[in-house]
């Protein structure tokens, strides 16, 4: 903080302008924010050293030192990226009904208020984190594009084989809206699987986080159920079992029971949002963006970790919604 | 003065002097069939040798200009030299300089007439099929416009179009050919009946000893044809007055035969309107083959052939390229849309699975020159 405080406003002007300048760079500005934000911190962990050079010539940072600037830098950026990342998930966070969720987790009723205070805590919590936060493009994208209202829409109007799984052998018994909500809970809950708990804080005994866990079926159950359980006191009136669906979403189909068919389906839509980049413009001769993702989607399945029916399934409604 | 000079210029104004000439083209069959004045034909007359003149220059410096950069065949065969050409120098030689040369001089039936003079008429009247040529200039319009964004479907549908139009011009001009459509074999065929009904009309006046006017008068009168009878004795029975007869009877819409008592004037207006007729259809189904092959064919060229090349050739080349071929189920079995199959089945999947082995946001695209700029930028 001591440091912080020798930083004129003129440093700290052009060190917006440095981020704009970085910004701007066609390579990154192509691509989402929190991609863009990733692309920066490669550049300056590859080119240290010269940088460290560079920023002390006078058009650039002479007075301040190198882990000023790159602090100014990060907090630019994550300025930057919050303010266009986190109003999407603070409107849903603050102001959806999610009171439905008393009714699934049979332990009494949780003021929706309290609930939604905590889950928005916990969003932003996650969000600071620079490596959860990388994890999160595919969460933005997803609340970017509506992908959630818009599949469960359609799932719950066809009420073929993925409503079957996400309703009768999910067991989760809820009308449309109210699973759109749990969905998008779930959506926003799954990157604490990747979110590094301070001691106290929450997370499992091990401190480990979902990548350094062996890729096996039992210790990936075990790390799982241990980790919906740990971060269950941080999240009041979220059923268990919801954090459980949430976190589970970050394994492949195998790794999954036949019961999970919520966890596969954020799985799928995750991965497809990973690479998504919104067209203005489709090709004429071109299928949609969403069909042409489930359609080489069918053909990877089982390299990918995609449940193979869900993506058929995916793939006739985004099909038929010209997705 | 710059843009006067420049090629977009001329290459619009050639344009616009093309639709002028089909317009020209149209207008000039229809005068004939409606049976417009003399001097609103003439109008029509000098404007087509106008255009004929004005695309004979064209293709003249086109040929020089592609004679000077060594393309002169690739400009016939490739740019539709050869249907610059079948517009200009024949219709000009063959039609419009000929007419206009008759029209100047007074033409067959005035006092200056001479063996050259029918000659030149008799020329003018076999070829005007011809004049039907001008409306292979339309398929220069075909180049122009850009009713797709694919090169490789403007390129086709002129093909196509220009083989069309061609294929009709070469059948009518050789149908009349055959059938002998021209003016000039009906007009011949009319004089020749006229000569003899006259021979024959003035032999029974003779043999029965009577009158030639008061016997034939009343039955040359009664054909709507004979529009002047002259006789010997400098009487004459006029259809029209002489004014009327002036205004709208040039010189190919009569002819004159003579006979011992008497001479007539027979119109063939009805020859030329109906030859007229025949070409305004020709017209038509050359502008509807041209529009059709625009509007339909390359419609279709597009969604089924280039759309389809375009999606794969962007698939194949641009890395973030993602988007699987349309399919269209009644031509899967074509060439292009098995290829697409294929694509779309084995080619995007693998392309997607090795972007996925790859870590997102691995490197960067940033590098330290580009910072430099920033630096630069500043100072």
């Amino acid at each position: 903080m001591t440091q912080m405080r020798r930083c004129s406003e003129s440093d700290l002007n052009r060190i917006r302008d440095f981020v704009e300048h970085l910004l701007a760079n066609p390579g990154i500005n192509s691509e989402p924010v929190i991609i863009g934000e990733k692309l920066i911190m490669n550049f300056i962990a590859m080119n240290t050293p010269a940088l460290k050079k560079t920023f002390k010539n006078p058009q650039f940072f002479p007075k301040l030192e190198w882990q000023e600037v790159i602090e100014l830098i990060f907090t630019d950026l994550y300025n930057r990226i919050s303010a266009d990342v986190l109003p999407r998930f603070n409107r849903f966070t603050d102001t959806s009904d999610l009171s439905f969720f008393d009714s699934l987790s049979g332990t009494g009723v949780v003021a929706d208020d309290h609930r939604r205070t905590r889950l928005h805590e916990f969003v932003q919590m996650l969000f600071k984190d620079r490596n959860v936060r990388f994890q999160m493009q595919p969460v933005d994208a997803i609340f970017r594009y509506d992908a959630i209202d818009r599949y469960i829409t359609a799932i719950f109007r066809r009420r073929g084989y993925i409503y079957n799984e996400l309703v009768r052998v999910q067991g989760i018994n809820l009308d449309v809206n109210d699973y759109i909500n749990l969905t998008k809970v779930a959506v926003l809950i799954r990157s604490a699987a990747n979110y590094r708990f301070r001691k106290g804080e929450g997370g499992t005994s091990s401190g480990l986080i979902l990548d350094e866990v062996p890729g096996n079926r039992k210790s990936l159950t075990a790390y799982t159920e241990s980790l919906a359980g740990s971060i269950m006191p941080l999240l009041p009136g979220i059923p268990v079992q919801v954090i459980s669906i949430a976190i589970r979403s970050n394994l492949p189909a195998g790794m999954t029971g036949n019961e999970e068919a919520l966890s596969r389906f954020i799985f799928i839509l995750c991965s497809m949002f990973r690479t998504y980049r919104h067209l203005e413009r489709i090709d004429r001769g071109a299928d949609t963006p969403e069909k042409s993702w489930f359609g080489a989607a069918r053909r990877n399945y089982s390299e990918s970790g995609y449940d193979r029916r869900l993506i058929e399934s995916l793939y006739m409604i985004a099909g038929d919604n010209n997705w | 003065m710059k843009f006067l000079l420049s090629r977009k210029f001329w290459e619009g104004f050639i344009i616009a002097a093309i639709i002028l000439v089909l317009i020209q083209t149209f207008l000039d069959e229809y005068a004939r069939y409606a049976r417009w004045s003399v001097s609103a034909r003439n109008w029509l007359l000098f404007s087509g040798f106008f255009f004929d003149l004005l695309f004979s220059v064209e293709f003249t410096l086109r040929s020089i200009e592609g004679a000077k950069k060594g393309s002169f065949l690739n400009y016939i065969k490739y740019e539709r030299g050869w249907a610059d050409f079948l517009s200009s120098f024949p219709l000009l030689f063959l039609y419009s300089g000929p007419s206009l040369f008759l029209f100047i001089h007074g033409g067959v039936h005035s006092g200056v007439a001479s063996y050259a003079m029918l000659n030149v008429l008799k020329v003018v009247k076999a070829v005007r099929i011809t004049r039907i040529l001008r409306l292979v200039r339309i398929i220069k319009i075909l180049g122009k416009i850009h009713n797709a964004e694919s090169r490789m479907a403007q390129h086709h549908t002129a093909v196509a179009a220009t083989t069309a139009v061609f294929t009709v011009l070469v059948v009518l001009m050789a149908w009349s050919g055959i059938v002998g459509m021209s003016a000039q074999g009906s007009v011949e065929k009319r004089a020749a009946d006229y000569s003899r009904i006259l021979t024959e009309l003035e032999s029974i006046a003779s043999l029965n000893k009577l009158d030639f006017r008061n016997a034939c008068e009343g039955l040359l009168a009664s054909d709507r044809a004979v529009m002047k009878v002259s006789y010997k004795s400098g009487k004459k029975y006029e259809r029209i007055s002489a004014d009327e007869f002036s205004k709208y009877y040039s010189e190919e819409d009569y002819i004159e035969v003579s006979g011992e008592f008497c001479s007539l004037t027979v119109s063939v207006k009805d020859i030329e309107g109906e030859i007229a007729l025949h070409h305004i259809q020709s017209f038509f189904i050359i502008i509807a083959i041209v529009f059709s092959f625009m509007l339909i064919y390359s419609r279709h060229f597009v969604q089924t052939v280039s759309d389809v090349a375009h999606v794969l050739n962007s698939g194949f080349r641009k890395k973030d390229y993602n988007l699987m071929v349309k399919i269209r189920d009644e031509y899967r079995e074509d060439e292009i849309y098995r290829l697409a199959r294929f694509y779309n089945d084995a080619y995007l999947p693998a392309k997607l699975k090795k972007r996925d082995r790859e870590k997102t946001a691995s490197g960067t695209p940033l590098t330290m020159n580009e910072l430099m700029n920033f630096g630069k930028k500043e100072g």
